[in-house]
């Protein structure tokens, strides 16, 4: 069987007919060896002599399709066009740059100083191993194993629940809390979707695209996508306080005031309710539009009714009465009256009508007070995005006024009113995989994807016990580590993430880890975070391993592959994570890792390989057999190629040919979980909860994000010293006012934290008055091990520094903007 | 004829920073060492950016592979020189690092390479050696928004004849005569 | 045994300054701006050198011999000085070429074969040409001046004098303004561009040249009987040619404002305190004071404090003139909108030390001419066909 090649092929650009001509002679021959180590077999001539290898990036979280370039000396980065979704930006450009940074974490480190002094010295492999191993031990012993914690980023995020379920911890905490925790709950409660690629926009196919606090600095894929789209004519408008990269190109920028997008959003619902501009028969049928809301909120049921069952019911205008939701023929989008039930009547509105009324009260020129955006802006805006039939995008990073959820919840309400939803060019359901899980928990054991099942877990995440609707919320972690509630944490593993630039609350962050009894940290660069470990182990870089994973950022069901094409440099002593973390609870507790077939012949870090390849082929068992594949073939084609592609996209299945994971199976506009939880079931615009809102002519908001210049990893080169800048952007009108020249040095004081630090100013176009805007994960990193000509990276600000530390409750979303004083 | 040109169209640019690496990648070694004359990377491409009108915008700036470069006009030995393919390379065995052609390049495209003691600028070795091959330069090949275009002007058919017939553009400095081959595209 | 301890430390001056120009070359750096330090000093060597030898051909072409004949008992001084002070500008310009020996590369190509080439659009290629011509008809006049004293035959050949004298004024002043429009036809910098410079350099060479001879002249004219010479002669040559050189400048200036592209390099230029003190101050207003004084109360010390003042000022405005519209060359050069903001540049260690190393050879250079050649009145060739 050929491999389906998914050929994404920029027509305008004749480039590719190098690489695809060589790439489609050299995979004329059907591979059918069975292929196990790294040969020469997936580098690829093309007709200049260079070798390509497909690898996928790891220096965001997106996983973008790349070639690794061998020509001669020369070694660079190329996107992978046949890829479902193809590269690239600067940021594995700057790849070779990671690899041979000189402020590589080189060799395991102890601590000698205190923690947050950065003093370490160098030990080997197996010193820091059974010396960490053997603490971890006495944390598991003294607290239960529950006391130690992990958090995470996108590394690993697939092999940790293996891990943590070995060891009998439930507490992997990852960066959610402050980057799409919102969105997640909102697309769990609207369309019983997941993250953030589960559900996006067709771009290729869409017509007209709104950005909200969204700026598709990544995937590129969904750049290049976008890119057919906009040859087509569509329009793109991007709301966002500041112009983010995409607003260089032509876009209609909508300077909008911090914190108050709901605002503007629930207007467009509004106008487009007034105006009659809505996909009636699409939420009549597969939405929880119609549905009977009592009084106080709930929905009426047959059991209010005093009837069997507790289905929700709905006007249904052909019968003239109540019917259950779905069986009505004509059921009533906006509807109110009377119900007899058994304890009288009850007034009744359809969640359509509660919609109306709730965007009722943001008229175009209400919102336009709150937001800053002229009334006939929005008017404007939600007459074209309902007549061109647009979307909105879902949302990704997005955790900064702590409002989110409702944010969020709009626009997929907006998505629906337009009848937008799994649509050819609208926002659509990611066709699954069907990616294995490293461990998925059953009711009284853990089934592994190695075969062996493990013992259940007995005590629950603490995160998910304060905010039970989070995908993960870190802040919850750091109240277990300095109240003991709702368990005591003693130790804390942090792998390839930094919780200083990522989490908002500087000071709390800082007393949780005096407080630890075990810090370990597993990265690959001197984090701030590095500082305060106890063991700090080195960690290969995405060039230097094999990975496999499914396609995120396709709607296409795809599993993407990266192969391993250089070994660490000279003096860099880096294993991969996985091992470090096996051999952690091998040395700690052999019997659990030999349940998995993880065995003392692994100690030599050479036999890795081996273990690595036994994941791989259950991987690769469970995908053949779940895609009725061979599995030779998917793997040759992962290696010489760099994906599979499963199932290409097919619109219109859900919610129309299956139902969704909400409540009711339907859209729900009317969110039943939020009722459930006690939140407002539909979305409302609230002041923004994260910091106090700036007064004084000298008190400003300070925003915060990214553009495809900042990664965590990516702030490290030499390339980020030029290409982000580490300033604080400030409008020119408030620039004159405040009597500051572009490059000028001044102080910011935070408002609700009292914090401050100095940062140089950049004055520009790209930031409304009233607002700064400086980058995240870029400025002010503060590792004693930053050093020489990398001191660019202590210079700025780490907008977390000043940001209140402000937790949603029940979501946990976080808030990272702030807002701040400026000092001359 | 061959008349070899580039395009870069700003309504597309999202200012990713791709071709500005990759040409430091692939040309240089990803080479950390400070590009001294402009304050930047080593790389050909510089980004300037426009930050005190009403709206922000971005120039990407790199050689213009002019048809009637100053560069070529002043440099004493014939180092610098147009090539059959309407590029402007300098021929290293030649230059005497005088510098002559950084001053008269009305657009600053040259930068200099101290190790080499000699003035740099696009296209580096890698890209040259990619085209010769029928391959794209490598700022084109990265670009993920379509907002790059490379060919022959002189071929109807080529990708960036057909696309700039369908294109407003701009030149830069075109009245200083020295007939840029850089096609800055405003819009459709 | 006087002698002996100056030519000793003549060498050693001459020693010290290769070592340290090495050690320069040894250690240089990319600049922010591509024509750094070395190139208006390089620029300021070569107008003293042609300037000079302008000056001289008030003797040699036009016949001036001064009230009392005292131009010919200096005439062979300023003869080699012209000569000697064209060595600081090379040694600058080629220890900042990629090797010293790479300037060939301007007329032998060597790859696939040996083959003559020469770019007669580069002004580069024609200071090249120049230089050799400039170098070769001065050595020429020189060699002939030596000689006249042994032989009675070459002195009595006045049109060969004559001949050879025009040649060197030819070739001086074609020099010098080419090498203003090496500048002036650059239409990337608009503050250079335009067929002022030639007039501009050849003005600043005169006045440069003049008052670097009398400098060097003035330490010998005590024991030659012509201090009063001296003093007025220069002195005369700055009452003219400062006004002159005003004049220029201030056109210049004035047609700067007007475009402004060219304003954007002026106005750094202007807004620095050093345009006053030195531009202004010490170039014209206080030099032509003190020359006027000097010429109508034949002073030498006014003279050759005018003269100072006008050696050290007359670099600062070249290098003003070379350094700052570099500076702003991007950021008009786009249009306008740029606004990529000046460039700070500040000569690196090692420019500075092959710049001073070249002036210290040259001094040595200097001293070894008067030592070795016979440059007074009254000295002999005896050995060597030129050497005392």
């Amino acid at each position: 069987m050929i491999p389906v090649s998914h050929l994404k092929i920029n027509r305008r650009d004749l480039v590719k007919l190098g690489v695809t001509v060589g790439l489609a002679s050299a995979l004329g021959a059907p591979i059918v060896k069975l292929v196990m180590s790294q040969s020469a077999q997936r580098e690829v001539a093309a007709p200049s002599g260079a070798r390509y290898i497909p690898i996928f990036c790891s220096a965001c979280g997106s996983k973008c399709g790349l070639y690794f370039v061998r020509n001669g000396d020369a070694m660079y980065i190329l996107p992978n066009p046949s890829h479902p979704q193809p590269g690239m930006c600067a940021r594995p450009a700057a790849a070779v740059q990671m690899w041979g940074h000189p402020l590589r974490l080189r060799k395991p480190l102890k601590r000698v100083g205190q923690r947050g002094e950065g003093k370490f010295q160098e030990v080997d492999w197996d010193t820091a191993l059974n010396e960490a191993a053997a603490k971890l031990k006495e944390v598991a012993d003294r607290y239960g194993p529950q006391a130690i914690a992990f958090t995470r980023h996108d590394h690993l995020s697939w092999h940790l629940p293996l891990i943590a379920s070995l060891m009998g911890t439930p507490n992997v905490i990852g960066h959610e809390g402050t980057c799409h925790d919102a969105s997640t709950a909102a697309r769990q409660a609207v369309l019983g979707a997941g993250g953030p690629p589960a559900v996006d926009p067709d771009y290729a196919n869409l017509n007209y695209l709104i950005l909200v606090g969204r700026n598709l600095d990544a995937a590129m894929g969904s750049v290049r996508a976008l890119a057919r789209a906009r040859e087509a004519g569509a329009k793109i408008v991007v709301v966002d306080p500041r112009a983010p990269n995409i607003a260089f190109s032509s876009v209609e920028w909508i300077p909008i005031v911090p914190g108050t997008d709901a605002a503007f959003l629930l207007s467009m619902i509004n106008v487009i309710i007034g105006e009659g501009l809505y996909d009636a028969a699409f939420l009549k049928g597969y939405t929880n539009a119609p549905m009977l809301i009592k009084p106080d909120g709930s929905p009426l049921t047959q059991s209010d009714l005093g009837l069997q069952g507790s289905a929700y019911l709905v006007f249904d205008a052909a019968a003239n009465g109540v019917k259950p939701l779905g069986s009505a023929a004509d059921p009533a989008l906006d509807y109110e009256g009377d119900v007899e039930t058994p304890s009288g009547p009850v007034h009744v509105k359809t969640a359509f009508r509660l919609l109306a009324e709730r965007a009722a009260k943001y008229p175009p020129d209400k919102a336009a007070q709150i937001t800053g955006v002229p009334a006939d802006t929005i008017t404007r805006i939600a007459r074209e995005f309902a007549t061109r039939r647009g979307v909105v995008e879902d949302g990704w990073y997005a955790a900064k006024n702590g409002n989110e959820f409702d944010v969020y919840r709009s626009i997929l309400i907006l998505n629906a009113l337009v009848g937008n939803i799994d649509k050819r060019g609208g926002l659509c359901f990611q066709e699954p995989a069907k990616f294995p899980n490293s461990c998925t928990p059953g009711a009284d054991r853990i089934d592994t994807i190695l075969g062996a099942s493990l013992p259940p877990l007995k005590a629950k995440r603490v995160d998910l016990l304060k905010y039970p609707l989070a995908v993960s919320s870190f802040d919850a972690l750091l109240d277990a580590v300095l109240t003991g509630q709702p368990y005591p944490i003693k130790a804390l593993i942090i792998v390839g993430t930094a919780p200083f630039h990522r989490d908002v609350n500087t000071g709390k962050l800082k007393e949780a880890l005096r407080r630890l009894d075990l810090v370990i940290t597993i990265d690959i660069f001197p984090q701030d975070h590095v500082d305060w470990s106890d063991y700090v182990f080195p960690d290969l870089m995405f060039l230097e391993r094999s990975e496999v994973s499914p396609a995120p950022w396709t709607l296409d069901a795809a599993v993407v592959y990266s192969n391993k094409v250089l070994d660490p440099p000279p003096g860099v002593d880096a294993r991969h994570a996985l091992w470090t973390l096996l051999e952690l609870v091998r040395r700690a507790w052999p019997d659990k890792a030999a349940l998995i077939g993880y065995t003392d012949k692994y100690a030599d870090y050479s036999q890795f390989e081996r273990y690595e390849d036994l994941m791989f082929g259950k991987i690769l068992d469970y995908l053949s057999k779940a895609w009725n594949i061979s599995r030779e073939e998917l793997e040759a084609a992962l290696k010489t190629r760099g994906f599979y592609l499963f199932k290409k996209k097919s619109y219109g299945a859900k919610p129309y040919k299956s139902k969704l994971s909400t409540p009711t199976g339907l859209v729900e506009i009317y969110s039943l979980t939020a009722l459930k939880y006690g939140l407002d079931p539909l979305p409302d615009w609230t002041p923004p909860p994260a910091y106090s809102q700036p007064k004084a002519p000298n008190e400003f908001y300070l925003v915060t994000g990214k553009d495809q210049n900042v990664s965590g990893h990516f702030v490290f080169t030499y390339d980020s010293k030029h290409l982000t800048d580490r300033c604080v952007w400030v409008n020119p009108d408030d620039a004159e006012r405040l009597g500051v020249g572009d490059g000028d040095v001044v102080t910011l004081e935070g408002i609700d934290n009292g914090f401050t630090a100095k940062a140089c100013v950049k004055v520009t176009n790209r930031v409304r008055p009233g607002v700064l805007f400086t980058y995240a994960f870029a400025g002010g990193h503060a590792s004693a091990l930053v050093d020489g000509g990398y001191d660019f990276l202590r210079s700025g600000v780490n907008p977390q520094w000043f940001a209140k530390g402000y937790v949603a409750p029940v979501i946990g979303t976080a808030g990272t903007n702030s807002a701040v004083r400026v000092r001359l | 004829m061959t008349r070899l040109a580039f395009l870069w169209d700003q309504s597309r640019c999202i200012s990713c920073g791709a071709c500005i690496a990759a040409c430091n990648a692939a040309n240089y070694g990803s080479s950390t060492a400070p590009n001294v004359s402009w304050n930047w990377l080593r790389t050909n491409i510089r980004r300037i950016e426009l930050s005190n009108g009403p709206r922000p915008m971005l120039y990407l700036l790199q050689c213009q592979h002019c048809e009637n470069p100053p560069c070529v006009t002043v440099c004493p030995t014939g180092a610098s020189y147009r090539d059959r393919d309407g590029l402007v390379k300098i021929n290293y065995d030649l230059c005497i690092g005088c510098r002559y052609c950084m001053v008269a390049c009305p657009y600053d495209a040259r930068w200099f390479n101290e190790s080499m003691w000699a003035p740099v600028k696009c296209m580096g070795e890698e890209c040259q050696a990619r085209i010769a091959k029928g391959e794209q330069p490598v700022c084109v090949a990265v670009c993920p928004a379509g907002a790059r275009g490379f060919g022959d002007l002189d071929d109807p058919g080529s990708s960036i004849s057909r696309r700039l017939a369908e294109s407003r553009y701009v030149k830069l400095l075109d009245n200083m005569g020295t007939r840029p081959k850089y096609f800055v595209v405003v819009g459709p | 045994m006087r002698r002996r301890l100056a030519l000793a430390s003549a060498a050693a001056l001459l020693i010290a300054g290769a070592v340290l120009a090495w050690m320069g070359y040894a250690g240089r750096s990319a600049e922010e701006i591509p024509w750094g330090l070395l190139v208006p000093g390089y620029v300021f060597f070569a107008l003293m050198a042609t300037g000079s030898s302008i000056v001289n051909s008030i003797y040699t072409v036009f016949g001036y011999r001064g009230p009392n004949g005292e131009y010919e008992k200096i005439i062979k001084l300023g003869v080699w000085f012209s000569l000697i002070t064209i060595v600081p500008a090379w040694i600058m310009i080629l220890l900042d070429l990629r090797s010293p020996l790479s300037a060939t590369n301007i007329f032998i190509h060597t790859q696939g074969g040996l083959s003559l080439f020469f770019q007669y659009r580069s002004g580069i290629t024609w200071m090249a040409t120049l230089y050799a011509l400039f170098a070769l008809t001065l050595l020429v006049e020189l060699v002939y001046f030596i000689r006249s004293e042994a032989s009675e035959r070459l002195r009595s050949m006045k049109s060969a004098e004559l001949a050879i004298a025009l040649a060197v004024l030819v070739v001086t002043v074609v020099l010098d303004s080419n090498l203003g429009q090496v500048f002036g036809n650059v239409a990337a910098v608009p503050a250079w561009y335009g067929p002022h410079m030639a007039l501009y350099f050849i003005a600043s060479a005169i006045v440069i040249g003049a008052t670097g001879q009398a400098l060097f002249i003035s330490a010998f004219a005590g024991g030659l009987g012509v201090r009063e010479f001296v003093a007025r002669y220069y002195s005369r040559i700055l009452m003219i040619g400062l006004p002159v050189l005003a004049f220029i400048k201030g056109w210049m200036a004035i047609s700067a404002w007007y475009n402004p592209a060219s304003w954007e390099a002026y106005s750094l230029i202007l807004s620095s305190p050093n345009f006053y003190i030195f531009e202004i101050g010490l170039l014209l207003l206080v030099p032509f004071l003190l020359a006027t004084f000097a010429y109508y109360k034949r002073s030498l010390a006014m003279a050759l404090l005018a003269a100072a003042l006008v050696v050290v000022a007359g670099f600062v405005d070249k290098y003003d003139l070379i350094i700052e519209p570099q500076t702003a060359h991007i950021s008009y050069s786009l249009g306008g909108w740029a606004g990529v903001g000046s460039i700070h540049y500040a000569p690196a260690p090692s420019q500075m030390e092959i710049a001073i190393g070249s002036v210290l050879a040259y001094a040595a250079l200097l001293v070894l001419g008067v030592l070795l050649l016979p440059l007074k009145p009254g000295e002999r060739p005896r050995t060597l066909y030129i050497f005392k």
